[in-house]
């Protein structure tokens, strides 16, 4: 008779082998192997244990290249931001200036406050907060006021100074070189072969209104040119907008960089609207 | 000789005194509540510029927890909401899966043994909570054992214990004094100032870093003003039988 002994299976260990699934327990009386549970009844956190967090926020890069990257980071923001670059070369109370960037984000729903923009521009050196003195307001911080009230003493935060801000002279440099129409002329140039869509598109936005969204697909997709490869009216129309020649103010609109181009295109090659 | 000076007890408090000294638990309570619940917005950051903070309370750490927070409202914050809220998130909810990378502000992540949610600190509370009629609402979606809510009911306690003194029951505040004192005793101070020391770990606001100190200061002020109501009350028995 014969059996199996494929499987070598036995239930008689010898004395000294370990036992089955050993494992290393922590001592019941705490003296583990140490680490994230301290000493105790309850298995508090160890302090010791836990993990220490560095917040970074220094970034000792220049500002013109911390003003580009956030200006490529917050691309659909742009204008916007430059707007307030713009608006913000002559001191603005800061109240006025988020009312108008509030007024500018109207058609442009974002999850950034005005004050956030403001202090991403700061943080990018593009805008500086001064107060009425034209002084830096991180340069004198407020303290809390002690006021009496019924014989007791209070701590009162001060009503805070009026600030202004500022656009400093690397971002003052940005808008200068801000120059939309030698992008359009740029963007046009390297997409040459689109040329009558970028066209049409902007004959479309002229129009007094603008144009949907829905309604310029409708008129341009179907353009020949756009067949094969297979493109759309949305792509061109990024483009022109990040080249600051349509914006969308409820509707797509031209802007004036838009129509200084549409009229030469026109001139050149006649109404793609006749 | 002269005669010994002899100095008058302090006259024991009215019940109009103890209600408004109630009522001033409640709101505190409340704030704190409220700070831990969610994100500062627009509101309560207006609210909070409106406060008076005490100077001195006579405990340190609330004293440095309301110097903190008046000098944090002090300056000049142009993106406080959205600063408080990033700090909230890095404090309360963090982005690690460890269970040690913020001060999760529920009871049973402190006291059970593997740090997790809905444990038996959760069970307890919620039966004290239904114990006086309270359940949390519909729209609030975090345990019963959240910070906040624990806090939530001593100010609720401490506004039942007013409305009962300003009707004269002294049996009913008396009662509602003990339910807090156990409370607090059992619950808040058996695991917030753990968390507090994590809050000061993560907080980079002093806004964040003061509600730490201030919550600590308070509860140890409340804890003992409930023990000497408790014990005055246990007195008042004595002497009436």
């Amino acid at each position: 008779m014969t059996h199996d002994t494929s499987l070598d299976f036995t239930f008689d260990l010898p004395a000294d082998a370990p036992a089955p699934n050993a494992a290393p327990l922590a001592d019941l009386d705490g003296e583990g192997p140490g680490g994230v549970l301290a000493d105790g009844e309850f298995g508090l956190p160890n302090p010791a244990a836990m993990p220490s967090l560095a917040y970074v926020e220094v970034d000792d890069r220049p500002a013109a290249e911390r003003i580009d990257a956030l200006l490529g980071q917050m691309a659909p923001h742009r204008a916007v931001l430059m707007a307030v670059l713009g608006r913000c070369r002559t001191p603005q109370p800061t109240d006025d200036l988020y009312a108008a960037i509030t007024a500018l984000q109207e058609n442009h729903r974002s999850i950034y406050r005005p004050e956030n923009l403001c202090v991403l521009l700061e943080r990018a050196g593009a805008l500086t907060l001064v107060d009425a003195e034209g002084r830096p307001c991180a340069d004198d911080p407020a303290e809390p006021q002690v006021v009496v009230v019924d014989g007791m003493e209070y701590l009162e935060a001060p009503e805070p100074e009026p600030a202004f801000w500022l656009t400093t002279p690397e971002g003052a440099a940005v808008v200068d070189a801000n120059d939309p129409a030698a992008r359009l002329r740029d963007l046009l140039s390297q997409d040459e072969r689109y040329l009558p869509v970028y066209h049409l598109i902007l004959a479309l936005c002229a129009r007094e209104g603008g144009i949907g969204a829905r309604d310029a697909g409708h008129a341009v997709d179907g353009h020949p040119l756009l067949q094969e490869p297979r493109f759309y009216a949305t792509r061109f129309m990024d483009h022109l907008e990040r080249a600051e020649a349509i914006a969308w103010e409820g509707t797509w609109q031209a802007t004036d960089t838009g129509r200084a181009c549409l009229a030469e295109l026109t001139e050149a090659h006649g109404d793609p609207l006749a | 000789m002269t005669e010994p000076e002899t100095t008058a007890p302090d006259a024991p408090a009215t019940l109009a005194e103890l209600a408004g000294l109630c009522r001033q638990r409640a709101a505190t309570y409340g704030l704190l509540s409220r700070l831990y619940r969610t994100e500062v917005d627009d509101d309560l950051l207006a609210e909070l510029h409106g406060l008076r903070f005490p100077a001195s309370t006579g405990n340190e750490a609330a004293d440095a927890g309301y110097r903190l927070i008046a000098g944090y409202l002090s300056e000049r914050h142009d993106n406080a909401l959205v600063e408080l809220a990033i700090d909230y998130a890095h404090v309360f909810i963090g982005h690690g899966v460890d269970s040690y990378s913020a001060a999760y502000p529920y009871e049973s992540v402190y006291t059970s043994e593997k740090r997790l949610l809905m444990q038996a600190a959760r069970d307890e509370v919620l039966a004290v909570y239904r114990s006086q009629g309270l359940d949390k609402q519909a729209g609030w979606k975090e345990a019963e054992d959240h910070v906040a809510a624990e806090l939530e009911f001593m100010q609720i306690m401490a506004e039942r214990t007013a409305d009962a003194l300003d009707r004269g029951d002294e049996d009913a505040a008396a009662a509602l004094v003990a339910v807090q004192r156990n409370f607090l005793a059992d619950h808040l101070a058996s695991w917030v100032p753990v968390m507090t020391l994590d809050v000061r770990k993560f907080a980079n606001t002093d806004l964040y870093r003061g509600l730490a100190a201030l919550t600590d200061g308070l509860l140890a002020i409340d804890g003992a003003f409930l023990a000497d109501a408790v014990a005055d009350d246990a007195d008042d028995a004595v002497v009436g039988d």
